[in-house]
């Protein structure tokens, strides 16, 4: 009778949150003083999703040897109740609870899950995660999906600085504001979003981008909108969306069904010039009019502009009901560069399952490989200096999701 | 609204009330004979046209008569015939029992003893368990509570009076099993009546058929249905009954029937309502990972226990039906009119995590209907019986508070929205229409061979718009479906009655439109065929083997195929469920001294496929969608055994126990040729060791004459199960339901052969936190009171 929120995501829950493909790309960048030999014990993660239950595993390596649910693992089932709603920065996991309300700091070691601290949490009215960002070493901004709202925790002292909603008199009225991109720029953020049409019930097809002063969130300004393509950013938290390089930010937009579902609008890279705070009028990488149309989803930040997407190849054949998106074998891995705007290489996988995770180490992406055919999902490393692929650790035990993958230092 | 309901109840009440007021002299009495009580002996005053039969309780009544002497006799079919010299004097009321002893030549000639409905249904080929409930009449349970004792059957409650809750029959639930109430589909009915709202008094016994559905149910059901009997009693009868217990709970029942001489129409009238706030007490377990946790200060505090604060329940039903009975162009004939409402408040989201603190739901139906039957129609042997009704229901959920609450009640955060999905506030209006029409003809030929020929039509329609969304004020017009179930069976009776065998095959139709949003109508048509047989062979007289398949289905419903327009997309290639349903079993009773053993077992299996699961829903936001596709399902197997023993009429011990092992199906992972981890690796969250035990002792006339002492203790047992995949995972890590022993007691004190009764109740005695869902705490220790009073007579 009632719509159970329990009955969540777990296909979305894979589909999830690269919270590693974002964060430990910002590590990467970071550099943050990491061995770059695979080092002792658990220095990854991979999150299992069975059906309604998650397990989290521990892994020594990437590149070799095996690991399986099957009597090992924390289940992770009843902590992490939210796929989506994780966030990961190194070995501790956050967790927004939208069913009590609670927000949650966990650390994963010698492969134990050990809970730090659990606040209540309960600003949102709409508990599910579209976007996160970390403003500093400890503090994390993020707000609700398709909402205009945000919170800010500071994670060492787990006390709530601030929440709110971003400015609401520059919205047109019979319209509300959905957020897909927050971008720290010194002492302003940048704001990505898109309108929604409150009486036709339709999403606009438009970007727009704002600024706002931080940390006070006020003067906000909406400085350009762009009609090339939408929406401006990831709709889920943890998806990839968003690059600097040589100063300028990239932003992958996601009118793909999985995203914001505009059929009608290419995926491709707006680009805020360095020192703006516009959308560049004269710039737009569109993937999509590379890859005849199709629609793609953000893995992972290379570095040097490169950049690894999931291209839903021929999906007005392919998808023929919604389980399709998940099931059908249609994804290819691309290599694309921003600058230059060409897709640098397909990586050589037979069509693959939508298995969109990943982890940047030492400039080698760690990707997992869901092949139909296989007789394991694997994680293959991509070298893109010296352009090669190599099958690495095998994830044993067959389920309908693909493992998300951690770095956990 | 509360006292509404009662002042409603009240009249009813006195509406059938003047049945009583008939005082004459009389005579009244019940018959049986060593083991059972014998319904439809002969009653007859010799030399006067006086009688009557005596009804399913083996009471008899005979009123209206002058003062003097008469000769009684009492007579049935393979029982020696009793007589008695008796003497009435003006205005007595004189109460008369026989107890008739078998005649052993009678019985060699005719291969026909005195059975109870029950055993009748018992002796078919089907996996059927036929619970008797007068047993159960002064208890305040409802049919969920009679029926969680059987064997094989576990029903999961969210909580107190009125929960929502999950009803499995070996191992398979929710939509995979069918309700109906006297073979109609409860769902006919409107959602104002469940089994967690009828009280016992209401029916005469509940048949629950697993896995093999007799095709005169005619209806989808994949995994087994549950058929309640109502009381029809042809002559004056009334059952009264009301209840008051903790969580300021009350419960009253009614029925009663009536003749009027003058015009021969016969009245029947079902009435029941139930209230109870359900502020049980809710406690801090962290064995069963249930925390109780407030916010004070922005901090999580612990609490040791606290009350429920929003979970009030109000159920109403009343039923009148009136017609005539035995008119040359019909045995029956009635028109009748059901209404029911229920009132619903909400405490808790998916777990006791998340508390609710203002969201309720309303709904109210209204159901005209007409049933029709006739024996001997055109040639002897054939009945047609017809039924057919339109229920109007109309549901409202009101969710307008952001609010997010604490257990204490307090508000932990004020915000705009809705509780429940925390989307926008909504006040929901739902519509539904179902129409029903079912066709029965039987046809009898000889003794041995019965053919049955059903057929059901349903139409269901349904419609919602949000009072408050300022953006949407036209109705959002929804879809149709029609069903078309036919049924034809043929039983027959060989080797002298000791082999009865029934063979069966349904056939169902679904046709359905469904409109876009430019009301663009599009329609299909489909049809699948589903077939049975059930047998039973008698070895000797009181050993018997019983063997019974079924490849059943179930079509896929409204919002599966079509969407709601919401947050559902439709999936017109959905394909109904189907399963392949076995079941083998043995059953035996034995005398011994004054007391019989009974003991009954039964293995089964069940492959299930192209089950119908949803993809998750996020509620509605953009570019979130569930949409209902099939999967492989599930295979259960499992044993189930009952032994019961009962001692004259002194005492019974009832013993159940289950087993049942459901495994995942899905050999391989969706698109994939891996095979799956889980692949037939036990199916998490669900009980799989399960047992009652049910002890009763009553001795008549203990204090003084006509009374009765019943005293009934029973325990429920359920073994712990984990709530995630059993295999996986680090087993220190992992959630379980714990083990869990429920002890409950009755006991009822009855006088004047049952017309009066006072019970008292307490549930779970030793006041267990109870689960049979992952944080959802079920209700502690309660008592109640019961009074009843019962009364029936035979015209």
């Amino acid at each position: 009778m009632f719509t159970t929120i329990k009955n969540r995501g777990f296909i979305l829950a894979a589909l999830l949150a690269v919270a590693a493909g974002f964060s430990s790309c910002k590590k990467s960048d970071n550099g943050g003083g990491v061995d770059p030999e695979p080092g002792p014990k658990g220095e990854y993660a991979v999150l299992f999703t069975v059906g309604e239950s998650d397990y989290l595993l521990s892994a020594n390596s990437l590149t070799e040897g095996s690991i399986s649910p099957k009597g090992s693992g924390v289940d992770v089932t009843n902590i992490f109740t939210w796929g989506e709603n994780i966030i990961q920065k190194g070995k501790y996991f956050y967790h927004l609870d939208p069913n009590e309300g609670k927000f949650g700091k966990y650390v994963f070691e010698n492969n134990k899950l050990s809970t730090i601290g659990e606040i209540p949490f309960s600003s949102f009215s709409y508990p599910y995660l579209g976007w996160h960002i970390w403003i500093d070493a400890d503090q994390v901004m993020f707000g609700s999906r398709g909402g205009n709202n945000y919170a800010i925790v500071n994670t060492s002292t787990m006390k709530v600085v601030k929440t709110g909603e971003f400015d609401t008199k520059s919205i047109p009225a019979g319209q509300s504001r959905k957020i897909y991109s927050v971008i720290p720029r010194g002492n302003k953020l940048l704001i990505g979003f898109g309108l929604y049409d409150d009486v036709k019930k339709v999403n606009i097809e438009k970007s727009y981008l704002a600024s706002v002063d931080f940390p006070s969130l006020e003067n906000f300004k909406v400085t350009s909108d762009d009609t090339r393509s939408a929406p401006i950013g990831a709709l889920r938290n943890g998806y990839f969306s968003q690059l600097t390089d040589k100063g300028n930010t990239f932003i992958l937009t996601h009118p793909i069904a999985l995203g914001a579902n505009m059929p009608n609008m290419p995926t491709g890279f707006f680009r805020i010039k360095e020192g703006t705070d516009v959308i560049d009028p004269g710039y737009f990488f569109n993937v999509s009019a590379l890859t005849n149309k199709d629609n793609q989803l953000g893995v992972c930040d290379l570095g040097n502009g490169k950049v690894i997407l999931i291209n839903a190849h021929d999906a007005a054949t392919n998808v023929k009901e919604w389980n399709d998106w998940w099931y059908a074998a249609m994804w290819q891995y691309l290599v694309v560069d921003v600058n230059t705007q060409q897709i640098v290489k397909t990586l050589n996988f037979p069509p693959l399952l939508n298995s969109r995770s990943a982890v940047v180490h030492d400039g080698k992406a760690y990707i997992a490989v869901n092949d139909p055919k296989a007789d394991a999902i694997y994680l293959w490393e991509y070298d893109p200096i010296a352009d090669t692929l190599k099958k690495g650790l095998k994830v044993e035990g067959g389920s309908d999701n693909t493992p998300v993958i951690f770095k956990l230092n | 609204m509360r006292y509404r309901k009662f002042i409603l109840l009240f009249f009813l009440f006195a509406f059938s009330v003047p049945v009583l007021a008939q005082q004459n002299a009389g005579i009244s009495g019940q018959i049986r004979d060593n083991d059972e009580l014998i319904t439809g002996a002969s009653v007859s005053i010799k030399g006067t046209q006086t009688g009557t039969l005596s009804d399913k309780d083996g009471g008899f009544q005979l009123n209206n008569l002058k003062a003097g002497d008469y000769t009684l006799q009492v007579s049935f079919l393979g029982y020696i015939s009793e007589t008695k010299q008796i003497s009435l004097k003006p205005g007595q009321q004189l109460v008369l029992n026989f107890k008739l002893k078998k005649d052993a030549k009678q019985l060699n000639d005719v291969a026909i003893s005195a059975k109870t409905a029950v055993r009748k249904v018992k002796e078919t080929g089907f996996a059927v368990t036929s619970v008797e409930l007068k047993n159960y009449a002064n208890t305040t349970a409802d049919l969920n509570q009679v029926l969680n004792r059987s064997a094989g059957v576990k029903v999961r409650e969210q909580g107190g009076l009125g929960s929502d809750f999950n009803f499995s029959i070996n191992g398979l639930s929710g939509s995979h099993i069918k309700f109906f109430i006297d073979g109609i589909p409860l769902e006919s009915f409107g959602s104002g009546m469940t089994l967690n709202n009828i009280p016992v008094n209401l029916a005469e016994r509940v048949d629950i058929y697993k896995g093999v559905v007799p095709a005169f149910l005619g209806s989808d059901a994949l995994g087994g249905a549950v058929n309640i009997i109502t009381k029809r009693n042809s002559g004056k009868s009334i059952d009264a009954s009301y209840s008051y217990g903790s969580f300021n709970t009350h419960r009253a029942a009614l029925t009663g029937s009536f003749t009027d001489k003058k015009t021969g129409i016969h009245t029947n009238i079902t009435s029941y309502y139930n209230f109870s706030d359900n502020n049980y007490t809710m406690y801090n377990n962290p064995k069963a990972n249930a925390l109780l946790r407030v916010v004070e200060n922005g901090q999580f505090v612990t609490k040791d226990k606290l009350d429920r604060f929003h979970d009030g329940y109000e159920s109403f039903m009343g039923q009148i039906e009136s017609g005539v009975s035995n008119k040359k162009w019909a045995d029956v004939f009635v028109a009748g009119i059901t209404y029911t409402s229920n009132y619903k408040e909400r405490q808790t989201g998916a777990t006791q995590e998340k508390v609710i603190g203002q969201m309720f739901t309303r709904g109210h139906n209204i159901i005209p209907s007409i049933r029709y039957r006739k024996e001997n129609l055109l040639v002897t042997g054939l009945s047609a019986s017809v039924f057919a009704n339109f229920s109007a229901n109309k549901t409202v959920v009101t969710d307008t508070s952001g609010n997010v609450y604490n257990w204490d009640g307090t508000v932990r955060e004020r915000r705009t929205g809705s509780e429940l999905s925390g989307d926008k506030p909504m006040i929901n209006h739902i519509t539904g229409h179902y129409a029903l029409a079912q066709v029965n003809f039987g046809y009898v030929l000889g003794e041995n061979h019965q053919i049955n020929l059903s057929h059901n039509f349903n139409r269901s329609y349904r419609e919602s718009y949000n009072e408050i969304d300022p953006y949407n004020n036209t109705y959002d017009r929804s879809n149709s479906l029609n069903k078309n179930i036919t049924g034809l069976s043929y039983q027959q009776q060989l080797f002298n009655q000791r082999l009865t065998t029934n063979f069966f095959g349904k056939r169902f139709g679904l046709d359905g439109t469904t409109y876009s949003k430019d009301n663009i109508p599009t329609s299909q048509s489909k049809q699948y065929f589903g077939y049975g047989i059930a047998t039973n062979y008698k070895i000797v007289s009181n050993l018997g083997i019983k063997a019974s398949y079924e490849h059943a289905y179930r079509l896929p419903e409204l919002v599966e195929l079509y969407g709601n327009r919401e947050d559902v997309l439709g999936n017109p290639n959905l394909k109904p469920e189907s399963s392949n349903n076995y079941n083998l079993g043995i059953y035996y009773d034995h005398k011994i001294g004054s007391g019989k053993i009974s003991a009954e077992a039964t293995g089964f299996y069940r492959d299930a496929n192209d089950y119908i699961i949803t993809t998750p829903s996020t509620s509605g936001s953009a570019g979130s969608y569930s949409q209902y596709y099939n999967t492989d399902g599930i295979k259960v197997s499992g044993l189930e055994g009952e032994v019961r023993y009962e001692h004259n009429n002194l005492f019974s011990l009832l013993v159940n126990m289950s087993y049942q092992n459901a495994v995942n199906r899905q050999k391989y992972s969706a698109g994939t040729v891996r095979e799956n981890i889980t692949y037939l690796s036990r199916v998490p969250n669900q009980p799989w060791l399960y047992g009652n035990a049910d002890f009763s002792i009553g001795k008549n006339d203990l204090v003084g004459k006509d009374t009765r002492v019943q005293f009934n203790w029973f325990t429920q047992f359920i073994n712990d199960y984990s709530v995630t995949w059993s295999k996986l995972g680090d087993k220190d890590t992992k959630d379980y339901i714990p083990k869990q022993f429920i002890q409950n007691a009755t006991l009822t004190y009855s006088t004047h052969g049952g017309r009066y009764n006072i019970s008292l109740e307490g549930r779970n005695l030793t006041n267990v936190i109870a689960y049979d869902n992952f944080k959802l705490q079920k209700p502690g220790r309660s008592f109640f009171i019961k009074l009843r009073y019962a009364f029936s007579q035979s015209n």
